[in-house]
């Protein structure tokens, strides 16, 4: 009896210890401020002018620096950053945002809606996503100091994901630097982010430091939302075109934080004691995109020629190698969101050499050459392509296969009578109405009455379970109209210092949140 | 003399015109739209469109290399596409790298290559001379991104003794910049020795088999400085256009050895430009180029006359 007292007395001071250690040490762990975060990136960014470019590398680098209306979390859902609310007429067409107070921009002035208006108009004059936007917008206007009314012409469903994407983004900038801008070039990097632009030096660094006065949001972090912290004083971004210098300054302690890993490092990396290769999920679909305004790919049996002939597995494999890198599947979208659907698996994947042959035969295939665009600038797009034209050839086609740099690309795929292919690939974002290649202007030129009006359609819906059901349809006719061959998805390779805590790879780097090593 | 540098600084005129129509031709033939690469790739054909008439590409040819040399002639190389800045200041300010690295990698170069060409004369087919013709053979041989990756392994990686990438400028204190160039000074200086090393190596035996060297050695002078004195300031002539020839090349940067060490040169200006096209850049950094490597020869011209006083112009 007296035994067992001790014991239990024993247990109760034992747990009175623990927790109060726990206690203690809770708060010894309050996160490490100061210090740099040091990245070293594949390139120099083009302009820091987020608005102007879809450019991921000016995504990333002003990411801490310019924020939006909304933003998203991890599950890929809207979630208000600058504004504090906001509500849609009933029927569908006329937005109001309520934004938050006290929001500082990194000149002091504080955020109002004559600038979230003038940011919004430029945006849809100047963005390549806002452009596409603003034909359905009637008017931006700010009804107070701190409500805007946005009024559109048509029902517009993915508006908010447009808003919120931080590429080709709506930045909220001061009124004055949009009005003094226009559509020429940024000069003035003002944003309301936990981070303020520094300095660039061409070919050495971009330098952000943290903006003491940041209006943090109270939510916990999650994704790109809720609250923002800059803990490390100083950010910087260095072009290291190389990637074999990326990894070596990483394994080095030069830099903490490498991007665009190669992913035939990835396997090695990981033994290595030093750092941690993290990837980029969800993926990026390649794609190989074909002309369907001229040339010989106008003919739909021709496509699905292509389509069904080629094999996947062995395309996928010698471009990415390591099978955790690559995964294989007709849904653009991953199993844990809403839009994964397998619509379309039919023409996914067939390799049927013999049926490719009949549908050549059908579209009167005559050994023309197919021409096709792809770069050895970006490793993966020329390896696949490579991989796949060795296919057709084996299916009886014959294949012109052009090397060019990516600026050449860019150039030949916008004139229809230059190509009959390109590769490419296509990065995750948040709702299928930002795919791009369901854009009619995209170059190879998707213009199907089927697709168009399905796709308006899904932009019109406003009900998200109805968007759901459509979405399939529009997956399907993706396959079945090959519009273009899609081999599957990757993943990108981020390396980190092991020294590096709490941060986690994403599609746009976030450094916020994040202590600095030294 | 006079008459002669003046005709020589004349016809720097027609080359650098020569090298102006030729650079503009180029790049306006290749594919490739600046507009295009800096709106990125799901820009409208309007915003396109918008932008190459803001950057004056929607004039014809002919108009935009005359308005372009116009200004070029009045000393305005014009701004660049992409950050806005004045070309000439964007040269200027990627000229520090490159002139630092292409002073060390020379003297890497001449460091190594000047002693190990006069060890393998003066020792004339002795393991010490196979040893220096090897060392030449491989310094000739190694691609210098792969020389530079090794470097940065060993050095950067495992020892830690050195920084792996990157550039500070001299005004944040000399040691540190050194610091960072010393890597690249070894990956461009050693591929760059083996020349010199041959160069020197004949040189010097030629020059040993004169009559006067004999008559030296007859006299009783002693061998260092028969071959100090006597030889190799006589040998130097050669030498001193290689060395001229692969300075100019190094000041018309390193294109490889900056990219692996993500160095801010000249060579990295070019390649960067000429990836998104930056016209403006491009055409500056190739006409500055074209100049230097004239005047640098020009200058290793007069040199000759220094070193030997029977050179006459």
């Amino acid at each position: 009896m007296q035994a067992r007292k001790v014991l239990e007395s024993l247990l109760i001071v034992l747990v009175i210890a623990v927790l109060a250690g726990s206690l203690v040490f809770s708060t010894s762990a309050a996160p490490r401020r100061g210090g740099a975060l040091r990245i070293a990136e594949i390139g120099e960014p083009l302009t820091l002018d987020t608005v102007a470019t879809t450019a991921d590398l000016t995504s990333i680098i002003t990411l801490p620096i310019f924020e939006e209306l909304f933003t998203f979390d991890a599950n890929f859902r809207i979630q208000p950053m600058l504004a504090e609310s906001y509500t849609q007429s009933k029927d569908g067409l006329t937005y109001t945002f309520v934004l938050r107070k006290n929001v500082p921009f990194h000149n002091g002035k504080e955020m109002t809606a004559e600038d979230v208006v003038a940011s919004l108009d430029r945006w849809g004059k100047v963005s390549p996503r806002g452009a596409s936007v603003y034909k359905k917008v009637e008017s931006t206007s700010a009804t107070d100091r701190y409500t805007v009314v946005m009024k559109l012409k048509e029902s517009f469903a993915p508006l908010l994901s447009f808003i919120g994407l931080p590429n080709g983004a709506a930045a909220i900038m001061p009124k004055e630097i949009n009005d003094a801008t226009g559509a020429g070039p940024l000069k003035q990097y003002i944003g309301t982010g936990p981070y303020k632009f520094a300095e660039w030096i061409p070919d050495r660094y971009v330098k952000l430091v943290r903006f003491d006065a940041y209006a943090a949001r109270p939510e916990a972090p999650n994704g790109y939302a809720g609250k923002r912290e800059a803990l490390a004083d100083e950010v910087f971004f260095y072009p290291v075109s190389q990637v074999a210098t990326r990894i070596a300054g990483v394994q080095s302690g030069d830099y903490d934080i490498a991007d665009g890993i190669n992913q035939d490092a990835y396997a090695q990396l990981v033994k290595d004691p030093r750092v941690t290769p993290g990837l980029i999920k969800p993926g990026t679909f390649l794609t190989f995109f074909f002309n369907k305004k001229q040339g010989i790919m106008t003919n739909e049996k021709l496509r699905q020629a292509v389509e069904v002939a080629l094999d996947m597995q062995p395309i996928m494999k010698a471009t990415f190698g390591n099978p955790e890198l690559y995964s294989l599947g007709p849904s653009i979208y991953p199993q844990d969101t809403p839009w994964y659907t397998t619509a379309g698996a039919a023409m996914y994947n067939v390799h049927d050499v013999a049926r490719a042959k009949r549908l050549m035969q059908e579209a009167g295939y005559n050994g023309e050459p197919v021409r096709w665009l792809t770069t050895q600038q970006y490793d993966y797009m020329f390896k696949s392509t490579v991989v796949a034209a060795a296919q057709l050839q084996h299916a009886g086609f014959k294949v012109d296969m052009q090397v060019l740099e990516w600026a050449g690309v860019l150039d030949h795929r916008s004139k229809p009578a230059d190509y009959d292919l390109f590769t490419t690939s296509h990065g995750f974002v948040p709702d299928p109405a930002l795919i791009t290649v369901f854009n009619a202007a995209y170059p190879g030129w998707w213009d199907s009455p089927e697709k168009n009006k399905l796709f308006d359609e899904f932009n019109q819906t406003a009900d998200p379970a109805a968007r759901a059901r459509l979405w399939p349809k529009l997956q399907e006719l993706l396959y079945t109209q090959a519009s273009l061959v899609r081999p599957g998805e990757f993943y990108g390779v981020v390396l980190a210092s092991k020294a590096l805590k709490d941060w986690r790879p994403s599609y746009w780097l976030v450094v916020w949140n994040v202590p600095a090593v030294k | 003399m006079l008459a002669y540098l003046t005709g020589r600084l004349l016809a720097l005129v027609p080359v650098l015109l020569v090298v102006a129509v030729v650079v503009f031709l180029l790049i306006h033939l290749t594919p490739g739209d600046p507009a295009r690469v800096l709106l990125g790739q799901d820009a409208t054909p309007e915003q396109v469109q918008t932008l190459r008439h803001a950057l004056g590409l929607d004039r014809p040819l002919v108009a935009q290399f005359v308005l372009w040399l116009g200004r070029a002639l009045r000393g305005d190389l014009g701004l660049s596409f992409f950050q806005h800045v004045p070309v000439t200041g964007d040269i200027l300010q990627h000229s520090t790298p490159t002139i630092m690295l292409s002073l060390m990698a020379i003297s890497v170069a001449l460091l190594i290559g000047i002693p190990a060409g006069v060890i393998s004369a003066v020792f004339r087919n002795s393991w010490l001379d196979q040893g220096s013709l090897a060392l030449a053979m491989l310094g000739a041989a190694v691609p210098s991104f792969w020389l530079g990756l090794s470097l940065i392994v060993l050095f950067a990686v495992d020892l830690g003794w050195l920084p792996s990438s990157g550039y500070r400028p001299p005004g944040e204190g000399l040691g540190v910049s050194l610091r960072y160039l010393l890597l690249p000074a070894l990956a461009l200086g050693l591929p760059n020795s083996s020349l010199i090393i041959r160069f020197t190596r004949s040189s010097l035996l030629d020059v040993v088999a004169n009559d006067y060297i004999r008559t030296a050695r007859a006299k009783g002078v002693g061998e260092r400085i028969v071959i100090f004195h006597h030889a190799l300031r006589n040998a130097l002539v050669p030498i001193l256009t290689v060395v001229g020839l692969t300075f100019a090349a190094l000041m018309g940067g390193a294109v490889v050895t900056e990219t692996v060490f993500s160095l801010p040169g000249i060579g990295q200006l070019v390649v960067s430009s000429v990836l998104r096209r930056d016209y403006p850049v491009i055409q500056g950094v190739i006409l500055m180029v074209a100049t230097i490597y004239v005047l640098i020869n020009l200058l290793v011209d007069l040199l000759y006359f220094v070193i030997d006083p029977r050179v006459k112009y």
